[in-house]
């Protein structure tokens, strides 16, 4: 189906109208929590939280930073969303993969670079996936929603790095503090420009996100993920694997996920702590996979706007009275706007005309998100 | 199945390409990063001229500029509390003063970059918890000087105190002794760092001073803001047969509060409005005045004599301390409280914490 390029220009607008109007409305909304919870200006407060994530060079380093794992979780969202299953446990992916490269980080210190620091990858990838693999699982063979199941796994995952840090990882060397040992340099992501506090989990995200694009939309197998994602029956119909494809996207899910927790320890943090995911990465992550409407380069863009707003709240806290928790109220809120984005629709001819064709409550659009 | 297979090894083939690049990558970072670091005398006043453009220290005369970094909430009638008491007792010495609250250790490094790189010159780092991840990134800001509370790093611009958190511990485990009539008590510890290990450890000493046979009774919550474990905690201690309880939790010390009232068990609180919860069954408070600590530290900066061995805080200096009391206590209780608390500070009692 070729479009003209007016339609894809009219497309492109009304595809960033929604994000648009979601993220003004949270930032407005947000202001009243401002005036209700501090003494300082929304207009203030603002101010600081964007000068603080777009107001420099340095600023925007941190931003880039802080978006690198909101990409990933949104991707392991995304990846999911596709296939019709809801990932809410990439934020107990996203730490099981932390822990699985923290353990291999830690567990090998004498491997040259070039084994070492795949296979921490790797490690990260593969529990990511496991862990992603159990919902798919439960869900294929015994019929468990996956809302509940990966919500649940995400407190195994949470207990699991608690355990871990105070007993088998728990560094000894230190403070009593419940944190593994340091990675060593050998298992550490560099930098990408000297200078700069950004890491090579940049291209890494990029590389997924492209991956994600090349899989769905250029594969045999991403098509089939894609059509069992808009109607498992039709898929079924036309000879597909439906167990098959749900499973697919679930280790492609969770690995996203995984490999991201693995790359913020190993890049940023340095070692994994029981506080290690205070930022929870994972529901972010949905955030930022909503605002993005589960495309590759939505996704990117709404990545770099949450890591914004994660970098600027901690200016903002600093600098204001403004509690960060503002930017908690923020997120949710547009997440809060994105799923109930028609209430943003605009009063035009088009709207009375689609409102006559009384669409049934559950269809879904051509991206495979349901009306 | 096969067009799977040929991605799959795209994919490895980028991975094991891209670390390599990075490998190379991450090397020069690092020498070029360190290498301004070290040129540099540190310590010294000099503005930073390399690593951070915007970061000015300010000139003579100007307010000084000191950020306070919490674990937990200023309302936590505890640790966190004191410390923002501390943080006030500096902007009443002349400077120019900011907290953020709530900040988990994998936080912290964030947050020191965030106050350093805003021109802030004087850095708390309010817990143990924040150890390495502060000795880490105080070597990025050789010029800011940092005060840890209860670390044991000492750097350059890096300073230290000793909360003597064992010696808040003996007073209470000395007088749950004096108090206690089942011969068992109750002491329920917050996250298990150090300095809480050694309240445990000061607790249990404290007690067998005073009485030998008397059993304590002791775990730790695992952190400091659960009130709800902490008071389960306390209720199964009471379940056990323990009668008077003492907790070193922070925020969660008011849910051992809590239970010590709901339980009819006498409760030791570790810090001012604790009682508060426990309005008939609070003896008294076993204070860890911890903003002594701070202004001492702020005092000493500004006079420019920081000494460099890790400074105790506790008895002597007038850190801890036995508080008001609530409820009617004997007065042979109160005296022998007060003669182990002059002991403590005059080093005549030495607590063991190997």
């Amino acid at each position: 189906m070729k479009h003209s390029l007016s339609t894809k220009v009219t497309n492109f607008v009304r595809n960033l109208y929604y994000p648009i109007v979601a993220i003004v409305a949270s930032l407005l909304l947000g202001s009243l929590v401002i005036i209700a919870t501090s003494t300082t200006s929304p207009i203030d407060a603002y101010r600081s939280l964007f000068v603080g994530a777009f107001g420099g060079l340095r600023q925007f380093d941190e931003t880039l930073l802080k978006a690198i794992p909101f990409i990933f979780t949104a991707l392991s969202f995304a990846m999911a969303k596709r296939c019709g299953i809801i990932n809410l446990g990439a934020e107990g992916q996203f730490a099981i993969g932390a822990l699985m490269g923290t353990i291999v980080g830690v567990s090998f210190p004498n491997l040259p670079l070039y084994l070492h620091l795949p296979l921490t990858l790797i490690a990260g990838f593969l529990g990511g996936a496991l862990f992603g693999l159990i919902p798919a699982v439960l869900k294929v063979q015994f019929g468990a929603s996956e809302l509940i199941t990966t919500i649940m796994l995400n407190y195994i995952a949470k207990e699991l790095i608690s355990y871990f840090v105070n007993g088998p990882i728990m560094d000894s060397a230190s403070s009593s503090y419940p944190q593994s040992a340091p990675i060593p340099e050998t298992a550490r992501l560099g930098r990408l420009i000297p200078g700069m506090r950004v890491h090579w989990g940049l291209v890494l995200a990029l590389l997924a996100v492209l991956f994600y694009y090349v899989y769905l939309w250029k594969t045999k197998g991403g098509y089939e993920l894609r059509v069992v994602g808009l109607n498992p029956h039709a898929g079924s119909y036309a000879g597909m694997n439906i167990k098959r494809s749900i499973i697919r996207s679930m280790i492609f899910a969770g690995g996203f996920a995984g490999l991201g927790g693995c790359i913020e320890i190993i890049a940023v943090q340095g070692r994994l702590m029981m506080t290690s995911f205070a930022v929870s990465y994972g529901f972010t992550g949905i955030a930022v996979a909503l605002l993005g409407s589960n495309n590759p380069v939505g996704i990117v863009v709404a990545g770099l706007l949450f890591g914004g707003l994660q970098n600027g709240a901690l200016k903002m806290q600093a600098m204001t009275t403004a509690s960060s928790s503002v930017v908690l109220v923020v997120q949710a809120l547009v997440i809060l706007f994105v799923a109930g984005r028609l209430m943003f629709r605009l009063r035009t001819g088009r709207y009375l005309k689609q409102r006559t064709l009384a669409i049934p409550p559950v269809a879904m659009d051509e991206r495979g998100e349901q009306r | 199945m096969r067009k799977l297979r040929k991605l799959g090894l795209l994919a490895l083939a980028l991975v094991m390409l891209f670390t390599l690049v990075a490998a190379c990558n991450g090397e020069t970072a690092k020498t070029t990063a360190s290498a301004p670091q070290s040129e540099k005398p540190a310590g010294t006043d000099a503005p930073a001229d390399t690593d951070a453009p915007e970061k000015t220290d300010p000139p003579a005369g100007a307010k000084n500029k000191v950020a306070l970094i919490l674990e937990g909430a200023i309302s936590d009638m505890s640790w966190n509390a004191t410390a923002y008491e501390g943080l006030k007792k500096i902007e009443a010495l002349g400077a120019e003063v900011h907290y953020t609250e709530n900040t988990p250790a994998s936080a912290g490094g964030d947050a020191i970059r965030t106050f350093a790189d805003d021109g802030y010159n004087v850095i708390f780092l309010s817990s143990n918890s924040y150890q390495d991840v502060g000795a880490e990134v105080a070597k990025e800001y050789p010029d800011v000087q940092f005060f840890m509370i209860n670390s044991t790093v000492t750097e350059p611009n890096v300073r230290s105190f000793a909360i003597q958190d064992a010696e808040q511990g003996y007073l209470m485990g000395a007088l749950a002794a004096l108090l206690t009539k089942s011969n068992k008590v109750g002491f329920i510890g917050g996250l298990p760092i150090n300095p809480i290990i050694n309240g445990g450890k000061g607790f249990a000493q404290g007690a067998a001073y005073v009485n030998e046979d008397v059993e304590v009774l002791s775990e730790n919550t695992g952190n400091f803001d659960d009130v709800a474990k902490a008071k389960e905690l306390a209720r199964a201690f009471v379940g056990r047969g323990a009668d008077v309880l003492a907790p070193m939790a922070n925020q969660a010390s008011l849910g051992v509060m809590e239970a010590a009232e709901e339980e009819g068990v006498k409760g030791i609180g570790s810090g001012l409005n604790q009682e508060t919860v426990a309005k008939t069954q609070a003896v008294v408070a076993i204070v860890k005045d911890t903003s002594i600590a701070y202004e001492a530290a702020y005092k000493a900066f500004l006079e420019g004599n920081m000494p460099e061995e890790v400074l105790p805080m506790g008895a002597a200096q007038g850190v801890v301390y036995i508080g008001d009391y609530y409820i009617e206590v004997p007065d042979e209780v109160k005296a022998e409280l007060e003669a182990i608390y002059e002991k403590l500070a005059s080093g005549e009692i030495k607590i063991d914490l190997d």
